[in-house]
């Protein structure tokens, strides 16, 4: 499906402006910048829809309709910074990572701008970028093809071709920057911990030099403290002049680790927002992230008052 | 009271994770069991509700062993909500494992009477998780384990099923065991924290 500029936002390049101001629809944190006068990566008003037939409408009289997911979408990723995506499970985070990829489902329906370091995108442009300039790490091992050896499975096969031996030494190289020993290559992912998996996972992401790296729920079942030791090689990837989107559940560790959260809800972003406006719930914008932060089990655990119930 | 006497467990081929494990839990207490990542902590909360046996120690509800017929006193919820239930029922079917499940207590889930129909990969993980709650406290339990329950959910839905939790385990007298990556809501919630490790 084509990602075509609809609305002619001025996402190109821009001149400065001053860190406290918001503009695109967020604010700046202090280690956030724009290099070159542009975002690294930015969506502006993402549509996704689904075709399907109509689940009220009788089994075989059901017409198909188009069911919106993701509506007017905007998030953006600057040089040097971490953004966290924070939403439940289960709410579409999963979705703006595919879109971003350039994977769209045969029955979605994509829509708005998607820029990459100051150039717009279509969808054979996502796809060119896909591990190339944007690189997705998923959440754990059972990304991995289990009958693999490791090292070849981080190779890769560009396209289609044998992998050569450029590749393995940029491996290599990664294995070593990353604490892996050489006998990590000859493993089996049955054989590696969790840790060891996930750096595999993200010196995969890493081979063909990425800018942007999407982590989809990178720390399920670690405590905080893990968590956070884990969540240190994106941040030296960011400090290396990189830019990492975090898509989490986890708000703690969100505020944790990240420069800006993106706070995501009902199929859009409703802010997004430094980290450090955190501190005080004056400084959040959005009803719904006030929610977030009286609720957080440190700030009174407080329910808003009337709309749903558990 | 809930007690695990001198529990002694471990996986085949494997160090024992248990070697002598003692617990008690009172009735309206709110245990909070931490311990670093593989220490055995959801094997601990499995032996307490039954699903494991100790090779050697007991667990005991009042004096009794857990019953081997009828809903067992010390329920369950665990951190993969879609593991605890069979992909090929229907939610209504599901929650019938506990027999009458009270409008009241399907109200304060917030579970919404279309999902009944559904099958539980049409429900995201805290949709379902609401129903394994529901499906445990129907039984009316003296105890309830709870494994990294709220994990998948956003801060206000967890606050709400929390303060839903406490309600209902203070109106019964009911006791909690819970397992938490989060050291606030241990705070918030425990009146007693149990170190493991």
């Amino acid at each position: 499906m084509p990602v075509k500029g609809t609305n002619g936002y001025d996402a190109k390049p821009h001149g400065p402006h001053t860190h406290g101001d918001a503009h695109h629809h967020h604010t700046h944190a202090a280690s956030s910048h724009h290099g070159g006068g542009h975002h690294l990566l930015q969506v502006e008003h993402l549509e996704i829809a689904f075709r399907m037939y109509d689940p009220s409408a009788p089994y075989l009289r059901a017409q198909q309709v188009e069911s919106a997911v993701v509506h007017d979408l905007s998030i953006s990723v600057h040089v040097g910074e971490i953004v966290a995506v924070v939403g439940a499970s289960g709410s579409g985070k999963t979705l703006l990572a595919d879109a971003i990829m350039g994977l769209f489902e045969p029955n979605a329906h994509v829509s708005g701008d998607i820029w990459f370091d100051g150039e717009l995108q279509d969808a054979a442009g996502l796809a060119a970028l896909r591990g190339r300039g944007i690189s997705l790490v998923p959440q754990g091992v059972s990304h991995l093809n289990p009958l693999m050896k490791v090292g070849r499975q981080v190779d890769g096969f560009p396209g289609g071709r044998k992998p050569d031996a450029a590749r393995a030494q940029r491996r290599a190289q990664l294995f070593e920057r990353y604490g892996l020993g050489p006998e990590v290559a000859q493993m089996y992912p049955h054989e590696l911990s969790g840790g060891m998996a996930r750096r595999v996972l993200l010196c995969s992401a890493l081979m063909d030099d990425p800018k942007v790296i999407i982590a989809d729920e990178p720390t399920p079942g670690l405590d905080l403290d893990l968590a956070t030791t884990a969540l240190a090689d994106f941040r030296a990837f960011a400090d290396a002049g990189g830019g990492v989107m975090l898509i989490t559940h986890d708000i703690e560790l969100a505020l944790r680790v990240a420069d800006r959260v993106a706070v995501f809800r009902d199929g859009t972003i409703v802010e997004e927002t430094a980290v450090a406006n955190f501190a005080s719930p004056e400084l959040l914008e959005h009803p719904f992230t006030r929610e977030l932060w009286h609720a957080l089990p440190e700030h009174g655990f407080l329910v808003p008052e009337g709309g749903g119930s558990c | 009271m809930l007690e695990a006497q001198n529990i002694v467990f471990s996986y085949p081929h494997a160090a024992p994770l248990y070697d002598g494990f003692s617990l008690a839990v009172a009735p309206g207490e709110r245990v909070a069991l931490q311990a670093p990542s593989g220490f055995g902590k959801t094997t601990l909360c499995r032996l307490l509700a039954g699903y494991e046996e100790p090779q050697s120690g007991r667990v005991l509800v009042d004096g009794e062993p857990l019953p081997q017929r009828g809903a067992c006193p010390v329920q369950l919820v665990g951190q993969h909500p879609e593991l605890a239930v069979d992909p090929r029922m229907r939610m209504r079917d599901t929650l019938a494992e506990a027999g009458e499940v009270p409008a009241r207590m399907l109200d304060a889930l917030g579970i919404e009477t279309r999902w009944l129909a559904r099958y539980p990969h049409e429900l995201s993980g805290g949709e379902l998780q609401r129903f394994c709650i529901a499906r445990a406290l129907a039984v009316a339990p003296r105890y309830l384990i709870a494994d990294e329950i709220s994990t998948m959910l956003d801060a206000v839905t967890q606050a709400r099923l929390w303060r839903f939790l406490l309600a209902e385990a203070a109106d019964a007298g009911m006791g909690l065991v819970f397992v938490s990556h989060s050291p606030a809501l241990v705070q918030r919630i425990a009146t007693r924290v149990i170190e493991l490790g």
